[in-house]
């Protein structure tokens, strides 16, 4: 077993499996050796870690991506944005909780959930206009008005339909 | 952007990583044809976002360009935009092509979108070319452009108005090494077409120019074939037969076309006139079912069909895939007696009923073949055996599947039989992968496949019809 320690100074238990699905615990727990000292992590507070543990423990025992996984042209075109029926349950969550996962499993070095944190946004910014993802982020539009004049030339031809 | 906005939590590399997840694809840069890029909409919500997508040249390279008689045309600014954000990356191109002729295909070479494009030809990587004329290649040739340094893959489609006397002198493509089409009648052997480099050749074809377009590509390792009866008038018969000593994947992807009167001639005398001697991996895939609308399509294999070809490349082959192809356990069996280098198949059973009608198929993937796999039958089938991936429609006797499983997953532990032959040596099985398309599979039975992942196998179960669902 494993105990990793969150910002919030609580302190979670996981099957060393479960926990080196994160490839810097991974790494820290190689550098250290056979230790029971808990592992540290600054960056991510408990409400997150339980979630992260959660994810790992349902995805415990499948191959891990390739680092430096190939990809074809033919792959690149063909790249969807589809997620399984678990993880999509899973990241069903409010937006801060969305993005905090996504932070963690960078930090953490968790390419599979970084993925499905990142295919959400991208689901959720799909087909919208650029208003509308403004509203849904509460993204403020910030643009001087040459750069307005600017952006409005590169999107003229939906003005010529 | 507001600072109190989570999403402006995250770093500019995870913004890039979702951004690539929604500018996937041609970006299509027509003056009348649909929305804007989904690029350029993204580059209109903030200052931020614009720059850092400015700052991803990769998201800028991929662009699809209609030039038809009918004045859909690309739009020369947002073409410029594109080649300039893309800074010095490799570009993906999609150009169709669709004219009236020499005239107007003159006015097409002389647009600016096309004059823009053509200048960056030392950048083109993947091109995917949709033309109808022989001249429409034109832009692989000088004086449109002077070389293609970079492009590895090219893809032609429907190239069928065809003139032989055409005579085309390509540009150098040093690196091109992939090509993929429909009809290469206009790629007459003649040409300087640099044949000699492919190693992948893809063929949507009419049966009777696969021979000679293989026979041209000495240096070819893989190669697929997709064929469908309705490109053909007739049921062709191949005199040509060809032997390729270097080639190492086959890939043939087949349709029926019609459900009641399945064409099985067609991969017959396809094997019958193809022999590679160093083949490694063989794939049989009816595709027909990719047509959601159509009527599910039967492809028949039997071994007499089969026969042939596998013992051309009977002591080279080391991966098989039957998928949706309708064949007896019995006559699976005999063929992979013949195929003991074999260390990876994968077969799945074809679907067994179209809109709720029972079609006329047979599923391989019987009780009885399950059982022939088990190490131990004498001799043992496919000693080399290492990776199984089986998608089962038929009802089958799930313990015989765990014994098989577990037989040459812990063959040194089972003792409980005397038959064993000693003297084959047998590899390890170290994955497995089960579909079970069946209603009311009782998960129970397949308990003991869990305790074999838990002590080290490589092993997923997924049953359900519809939706998916991992048991293992």
């Amino acid at each position: 077993m494993v105990t990793l320690v969150t910002s919030d100074n609580e302190k979670f238990t996981a099957d060393k499996e479960v926990a080196e699905r994160s490839v810097l615990i991974k790494n820290m727990l190689e550098d250290v050796g056979e230790s029971d000292q808990p592992i540290p992590l600054p960056n991510v507070s408990s409400s997150v870690l339980k979630k992260v543990l959660e994810y790992c423990e349902h995805h415990r025992g499948e191959p891990l991506p390739a680092a430096d996984a190939d990809t074809t042209q033919d792959d690149t075109r063909k790249r969807t944005t589809d997620i399984s029926e678990w993880d999509q349950k899973f990241i069903t969550v409010d937006q801060e909780m969305l993005f905090e996962i996504i932070l963690a499993a960078n930090y953490l070095d968790i390419k599979s959930l970084l993925d499905v944190g990142c295919k959400t946004v991208a689901n959720m910014i799909k087909g919208k206009t650029p208003e509308e993802i403004r509203k849904l982020f509460n993204i403020v539009n910030d643009f001087t008005p040459e750069e307005e004049a600017q952006i409005k030339k590169e999107n003229e031809w939906a003005e010529d339909r | 952007m507001n600072c109190t906005a989570p999403i402006r939590w995250l770093p500019n590399e995870i913004l890039t990583l979702i951004f690539e997840h929604i500018c996937v694809g041609p970006a299509t840069v027509q003056k009348i044809l649909g929305d804007a890029p989904p690029v350029l909409q993204l580059s209109a919500v903030c200052s931020h976002w614009r720059s850092v997508l400015q700052s991803a040249p990769s998201l800028w390279t991929d662009i699809m360009l209609w030039f038809d008689a009918d004045g859909n045309i690309p739009r020369f600014e947002t073409v410029r935009l594109f080649l300039e954000q893309s800074k010095e990356k490799l570009l993906t191109l999609s150009i169709h092509f669709d004219h009236g002729g020499a005239i107007q295909l003159q006015k097409i070479l002389d647009h600016p979108a096309f004059l823009a494009i053509a200048s960056h030809a030392h950048r083109w990587e993947f091109l995917e070319l949709t033309g109808q004329w022989p001249e429409d290649l034109c832009i692989l040739r000088a004086p449109v452009i002077s070389s293609c340094p970079e492009l590895e893959t090219l893809k032609l489609f429907e190239f069928d108005e065809c003139d032989y006397g055409f005579v085309l002198g390509f540009v150098p493509m040093p690196k091109l090494t992939h090509l993929h089409g429909a009809d290469f009648s206009p790629l007459h052997p003649t040409h300087s077409f640099p044949w000699h480099q492919l190693t992948r050749l893809g063929l949507d074809a009419i049966m009777h120019s696969v021979p000679r377009l293989v026979e041209l590509c000495e240096n070819l390792l893989d190669l697929d074939i997709h064929v469908d009866p309705r490109w053909e008038i007739h049921v062709p018969h191949l005199h040509i037969s060809t032997t390729h000593p270097n080639l190492k994947c086959l890939c043939i992807k087949l349709r029926s076309s019609d459900p009641d009167d399945p064409e099985t001639q067609i991969l017959g005398q396809l094997l019958a006139a193809l022999s590679f001697p160093s083949l490694t991996e063989l794939e049989i895939i009816n595709d027909s079912h990719e047509s959601p609308n159509e009527k599910q399509a039967v492809v028949h294999c039997s071994f007499d069909m089969l026969e042939i070809f596998i013992n051309k490349c009977s002591s080279t082959l080391e991966e098989l895939a039957l998928h949706d192809v309708s064949i007896s356990d019995s006559d699976l069996t005999a063929l992979l007696r013949n195929l003991p280098s074999l260390t990876s198949i994968s077969i799945q059973d074809p679907h067994t009923t179209s809109a709720g009608t029972p079609i006329d198929v047979i599923c391989p993937l019987s009780t009885a073949f399950i059982n022939s796999l088990r190490v131990k039958t004498n001799p043992v089938l496919l000693p080399n055996l290492e990776r199984i991936s089986l998608v089962i429609r038929k009802e089958f006797d799930e313990r015989t599947l765990i014994r098989m499983i577990n037989s040459r997953w812990s063959i040194h532990d089972d003792s409980d039989d005397e038959d064993e032959d000693e003297d084959v040596e047998i590899n390890f099985l170290y994955f497995a992968a089960v579909r079970i398309q069946l209603p009311g599979v009782d998960l129970e039975k397949l308990r003991p496949l869990k305790a074999m992942k838990e002590e080290g196998l490589e092993i997923s179960v997924k049953t359900g019809m519809l939706d998916v669902v991992d048991f293992i």
